[in-house]
């Protein structure tokens, strides 16, 4: 029997963006610092570019419970889509609310540009 | 001051009068105690005490003319013979008699050594070689009581033998053939000999000075005591020129004994040193005048007829030699009585000058002699159709400006520092408000911006999303969010390197900028737009108090730049200044005085004070007193408030005074220089004098009358 033989092709591009997405996003995130005492803002000039917030749903109670560090990095990719690089995280919280989650984590911060 | 100065003269008249009184007459008995070396000390009975009061009243001679008892009563304590304590001294000592006439007992003179005593005239027969004395002392000469144990009072009482007061002054010459020393005479002395014992004397100098002295207290009282202190001075003054100008009483000249006897020298080794020649007549060691010296030469060991006072000063040598005849022939010159009065004067006219507005005495009293112009005007126009004088009345109403001086004065307050609304400027066109001040304005922005920021009750935190802001406003931390700003006003306002330093460093680390001029640069291009710098309260504190230091330095040393261009005036115009640094306008004065103000509401107060006070109603009413343009073209006028009549007696009484003071350091001045001269010379012509009568005067004239 003889099998086809295919000559190496490079990994499909999409896949690779897809993983390089997924990577960028990653970094993007991580270059966001976070920040919870408006204290450790002092020396360090900012702006404010809004306010920023990250979820992570439980549809139901079977679901996988709701992840708080899900929430908050979905926070700093949304901080990072604004090109801040800092966050001050105002609350973190897992709440139970009667809409389509059965509960969820929610995050909210101000996204903040601070001059390195 | 003048009450001290009154206080200070009356002291020193207490001084002179215990000094002369008391102190001196002690001196001299305790000399004369010391002298006489008594062994024994009893004090007196009373018996012996009657005595002797009774002995030496009656010895009080009796006043004949009315004018010898007038000034006997003047001069009661100086003639009465009294008794000086009540204590008898014992002692030994031989007593020299020089008996003048048998016939008058009296007039014999007895001496223990160069020591004057009384000695009763009832004692002469008791006198032995050496003699048991005892006596009293009185404040003329001793008066011996007891001789050799005979009780003189006693035996004078018993024998009441009453003593013919010598009325006559018969002298008689006693024949002495051995080298006793006679008495020949006895005289008073001359009016010349007196004044040469007082040639030096200045006290009537010093006593019309302090006289003058308390003509000057009299112009510093209230003018209520003025004519009475006046009074006093010239109570002082007159009796003090009388006392200068009349003959000297009787009762002050002494007695010149006038004696013959044998000159012998007694210097140590007998070399006879012209300068310091001692020589004695018997045993009274006798003060010649100096320059006699080189004309008694050929009368020392020969028998010569001099004049002596009590204190043994020869007044008169032989035919020739006599003060009195140089005092006659070369008058004396008291130049020390002149120059103290005229340095007395000078003094008082330095202190009056100093202390007393005398040019504004002066200047009044003139122009209330001259008749005055009143001026009155409401309006600057009307005011240069006059020709001011001083001395005119002048009335002005307007608006004016209050001065800025150059110079505070020490010695006087100012209600409107920086003004001075005692002198006002007057011309057309003055605004009340003040020129502009950019260095102000850059201040007042960066204040405005930080406190803006700053300030913790109402930090503005509207840029802020809600949360954010939120946050922040939970946390306490202050919010810069136009940090921007802050650098760009900062940089306007330190525009120098030098400038604000500190501040400048704490907005490069707020930043955590490179440096300074990186930072404005930013801030210029935008680049620090919509940055936001989050403080710690204290932090934030120590930014306002950078800002504020920074801010409060080119504040103050704007506000005195501009109180410095105040005080220049316009060109032209008319300064009006009140002589008596009274206020012109009728302001309400600040609570505080400007420069005690904080630095940084200075230049606030400044403004509101000078919108006062650069167009404020004046009015003026006076009299000229002085009249000055300055190189601006600006006519400065010292008015003098309207003396009434109590003022204008003292100006006019300030005037006279001056110009007699002047008139006595001039006159003084030229006299002392004048006799001053002539003293010098005095003493040259008075031997020229002599050498020329000894060489006219014939060999018989020199020989003593037999």
């Amino acid at each position: 029997c003889t099998t086809a033989y295919k000559p190496v092709e490079p990994f499909p591009e999409k896949n690779l963006t897809q993983n390089h997405d997924r990577v960028h996003k990653m970094h993007r995130a991580s270059s966001v610092q976070l920040y919870t005492d408006p204290a450790d803002l002092i020396n360090k000039p900012f702006r404010d570019l809004g306010e920023v917030s990250g979820e992570d749903c439980q549809a139901s109670i079977q679901n996988s419970p709701a992840n708080l560090s899900i929430a908050r990095k979905r926070m700093q990719l949304k901080a990072a889509t604004l090109k801040a690089n800092a966050i001050l995280v105002h609350q973190c919280e897992v709440i139970t609310t009667n809409s389509v989650c059965y509960r969820e984590a929610v995050c909210q911060g101000s996204a903040l540009k601070v001059t390195q | 001051m003048s009450v001290l100065i009154f206080l200070l003269l009356v002291l020193l008249f207490c001084v002179l009068f215990i000094w002369t009184k008391i102190l001196l007459p002690k001196k001299h008995l305790r000399s004369q105690h010391q002298e006489l070396n008594a062994h024994h000390q009893r004090p007196l009975t009373d018996a012996e005490l009657t005595l002797c009061r009774t002995y030496l009243a009656q010895r009080q001679r009796s006043p004949i003319s009315f004018t010898e008892r007038l000034l006997s009563k003047l001069n009661l304590a100086r003639n009465t013979c009294t008794l000086r304590d009540k204590s008898v001294y014992t002692l030994n000592h031989s007593i020299t008699h020089y008996s003048l006439s048998t016939s008058v007992p009296e007039l014999n003179r007895y001496y223990l050594d160069a020591i004057e005593i009384h000695l009763p005239p009832n004692g002469q027969p008791f006198i032995t070689a050496d003699n048991t004395i005892e006596l009293v002392y009185t404040n003329q000469s001793p008066l011996v009581i007891t001789l050799n144990g005979h009780h003189l009072l006693d035996d004078l009482n018993s024998s009441s033998t009453q003593i013919p007061p010598s009325t006559t002054t018969d002298t008689s010459i006693r024949k002495e053939t051995s080298e006793r020393v006679a008495i020949l005479n006895v005289r008073r002395q001359t009016v010349e000999e007196y004044a040469l014992t007082h040639a030096n004397n200045i006290s009537e100098a010093l006593i019309l000075c302090c006289a003058l002295l308390l003509i000057f207290c009299s112009l510093l009282t209230p003018l209520k005591f003025m004519p009475w202190i006046l009074l006093a001075s010239f109570l002082i003054i007159l009796p003090c020129l009388w006392l200068m100008y009349r003959r000297p009483p009787r009762g002050h000249l002494q007695e010149i004994r006038t004696m013959r006897g044998r000159l012998r020298p007694w210097g140590l080794f007998g070399e006879a040193n012209p300068k310091q020649q001692n020589l004695s007549l018997g045993i009274l060691d006798l003060h010649y005048p100096e320059h006699w010296y080189p004309y008694i030469q050929k009368d020392i060991g020969q028998e010569t007829i001099i004049e002596v006072d009590e204190q043994n000063r020869v007044v008169q040598h032989g035919p020739l030699l006599s003060l009195t005849h140089e005092v006659k022939k070369f008058p004396l010159q008291n130049w020390r009585h002149n120059l103290t009065l005229a340095v007395g004067s000078l003094l008082i006219l330095i202190m009056t000058t100093s202390w007393l507005p005398t040019g504004i005495s002066f200047k009044i009293a003139l122009a209330r002699l001259q008749g005055e112009q009143r001026v009155t005007v409401t309006d600057i126009d009307q005011l240069t159709q006059h020709t001011l004088h001083v001395g005119d009345v002048i009335d002005i109403k307007g608006s004016g400006r209050c001065i800025v001086p150059q110079t505070y004065q020490s010695n006087r307050t100012y209600d409107f520092l920086p003004f001075d609304c005692s002198a006002i400027y007057w011309n057309t066109h003055l605004s009340n408000t003040l020129p502009p001040s950019p260095i102000i304005e850059k201040t007042q922005a960066l204040l405005a911006t930080t406190s803006r920021q700053l300030d913790p009750d109402n930090n503005d935190l509207k840029g802020l999303n809600p949360q954010l802001a939120s946050a922040i406003q939970k946390s306490g931390m202050i919010l810069l969010n136009n940090f921007s700003d802050i650098v760009l006003k900062t940089a306007q306002l330190c525009a120098t390197s030098q400038d604000c330093p500190r501040l400048k460093s704490a907005l490069v680390n707020l930043e955590n900028a490179k440096d300074w001029p990186m930072l404005v640069e930013q801030a210029k291009s935008g680049k620090l737009d919509g940055l936001n710098v989050l403080l710690r309260p204290n932090s934030a504190q120590n930014l306002t108090n950078l800002v504020n230091v920074a801010t409060t330095t080119f504040m103050s040393k704007e506000t005195r730049k501009m109180v410095e261009t105040l005080s220049h005036l316009p060109r032209n115009g008319y300064l009006f200044i009140n002589g008596q640094g009274q206020l012109l306008v009728d302001q309400e004065q600040p609570e505080t005085s400007l420069f005690d103000l904080e630095p940084a509401t200075q230049w606030k107060e400044l403004q509101r004070i000078s919108a006062q006070l650069l167009n404020t109603p004046f009015s003026l009413s006076g009299i000229i007193t002085s009249l000055q343009r300055d190189d601006q073209g600006t006519l400065h006028v010292v008015v003098h408030q309207q003396p009434n009549t109590h003022a204008l007696w003292r100006y006019v009484v300030t005037t006279l005074f001056l110009v007699c003071l002047i008139v006595l350091i001039v006159a003084n001045t030229l006299l002392g220089i004048h006799r001053l001269r002539s003293n010098f010379s005095r003493y040259p012509r008075i031997k020229q004098d002599y050498e020329a009568s000894l060489s006219e005067a014939s060999p018989l004239l020199l020989r003593p009358k037999e």
